[in-house]
């Protein structure tokens, strides 16, 4: 399988191709105010509006910088009260490379945690570590229920009440 | 904007490729040209680590919030091109078969008109042959121009509209060009011959600073009269 190299934190991490719609660049956000800290904002993609996620924040102390290597991913993320797909945002830093790993060189961590189910098996190359993301778990049930709260009537209402 | 944590040792402009420092770089036995190192490449990715401008960011996020322009793509056909003599021909890309290798042509006993040719082997089925170019009156030119190497050679176009399948030879394949319907020119009023009965227009070609002129031929005029060159 292929993945997609980012770092948070100087560690390394995938997210696995298959999962992703589009690489989007780095763009400005329509800003959620009183969110949680992790949710940057609001994509405005092809007409329709994208919660985007800062997984560096997420999963570290510190934002996601602005630079051309931090990118927004486009995920389809199944939630919600009523577990359709959704469009995700994740924003991640230095996005700069996909990589072809094989099946059998993923290992599990040895490690779960309860705060962070969307950590993966992980890869060994070049001798460091690459650790795959479940890109399904990484929202907690409370905050999907947040964003994917009936996505037509009221988040799309608040946006056009700011507007 | 640069950033100051980025420290770039630019080792290509030194013991690399770029460079004149002796010793030369042991990897280059390995990878023979510095864009094929690893250490050239990370140092590339490396200059997407500088800061980002809000302006392009903003600007980025307009692009995004604007639909696709899938217009543009549905008024757009595409055609092959193709060289019968000197003259340049295209025909819509949907009703390419396939191209194959020039083959012998057989005759059929009693049956030989100007434009069937006979019968050619595709994959193992006897498929029509017909002389495209003299339908449209076009003399086989004295130049061949032939050039294996750069794939200018003779070969045989396999075309089909509704169950219906010509093979033809050509002087050349050349490539796929797309268009819109806007780019279209009216034939010349001076194409004397019969070729301007079964055109729906021409198209400018400008390739290696060189400009020709491609006759697009329509296929709903081509089908029925290859049907009545032949019987």
């Amino acid at each position: 399988m292929m993945i997609l190299l980012f770092n948070v934190g100087g560690d390394s991490y995938g997210i696995n191709v298959r999962d992703i719609v589009e690489v989007l660049p780095n763009v400005t956000l329509k800003h959620f105010p009183h969110g949680p800290e992790y949710v940057s904002g609001l994509l405005n993609y092809r007409g329709k509006t994208v919660p985007v996620v800062d997984l560096t924040l997420l999963m570290s102390s510190h934002v996601s910088r602005d630079r051309i290597s931090s990118r927004i991913v486009l995920v389809n993320y199944q939630g919600g009260h009523d577990s359709r797909y959704y469009l995700l945002g994740l924003l991640i830093e230095k996005t700069t490379e996909t990589v072809k790993i094989s099946d059998h060189d993923l290992v599990s961590s040895g490690v779960v945690t309860k705060d962070t189910p969307f950590l993966g098996d992980v890869v060994i190359r070049d001798g460091s570590i690459t650790q795959v993301i479940n890109t399904m778990k990484i929202l907690p049930c409370a905050m999907q229920a947040v964003l994917f709260h009936d996505h037509h009537e009221e988040t799309v209402g608040v946006i056009g009440a700011d507007d | 904007m640069a950033n100051p944590d980025i420290k770039t040792n630019d080792c290509w402009n030194k013991i690399g490729v770029w460079g004149h420092v002796r010793p030369r770089c042991p990897e280059l036995e390995k990878v023979v040209h510095c864009s094929n190192c690893k250490v050239y490449s990370s140092a590339a990715r490396q200059l997407l680590d500088r800061d980002i401008s809000p302006e392009y960011m903003q600007e980025q996020a307009h692009i995004l919030a604007e639909n696709k322009s899938e217009k543009k793509l549905h008024d757009t056909s595409s055609i092959v091109v193709f060289r019968i003599g000197e003259e340049w021909l295209g025909l819509p890309t949907n009703l390419f078969q396939e191209v194959v290798q020039f083959r012998s042509v057989h005759s059929i006993p009693h049956r030989r008109g100007k434009i069937l040719r006979g019968l050619v082997n595709i994959r193992g089925e006897l498929q029509l042959c017909v002389s495209l170019g003299q339908l449209l009156d076009i003399k086989k030119g004295e130049v061949q121009g032939t050039n294996v190497s750069k794939g200018i050679y003779e070969r045989m176009i396999v075309i089909a509209k509704e169950g219906v399948r010509y093979v033809f030879p050509v002087g050349e394949v050349r490539d796929i060009q797309r268009y819109s319907a806007r780019d279209l020119l009216a034939p010349p009023s001076t194409v004397i011959h019969s070729a301007k009965d079964y055109l729906c227009g021409m198209l400018l070609w400008k390739e290696g600073g060189e400009e020709r002129y491609i006759g697009c031929l329509d296929d709903a005029l081509l089908f029925p009269a290859l049907e009545r060159g032949i019987t």
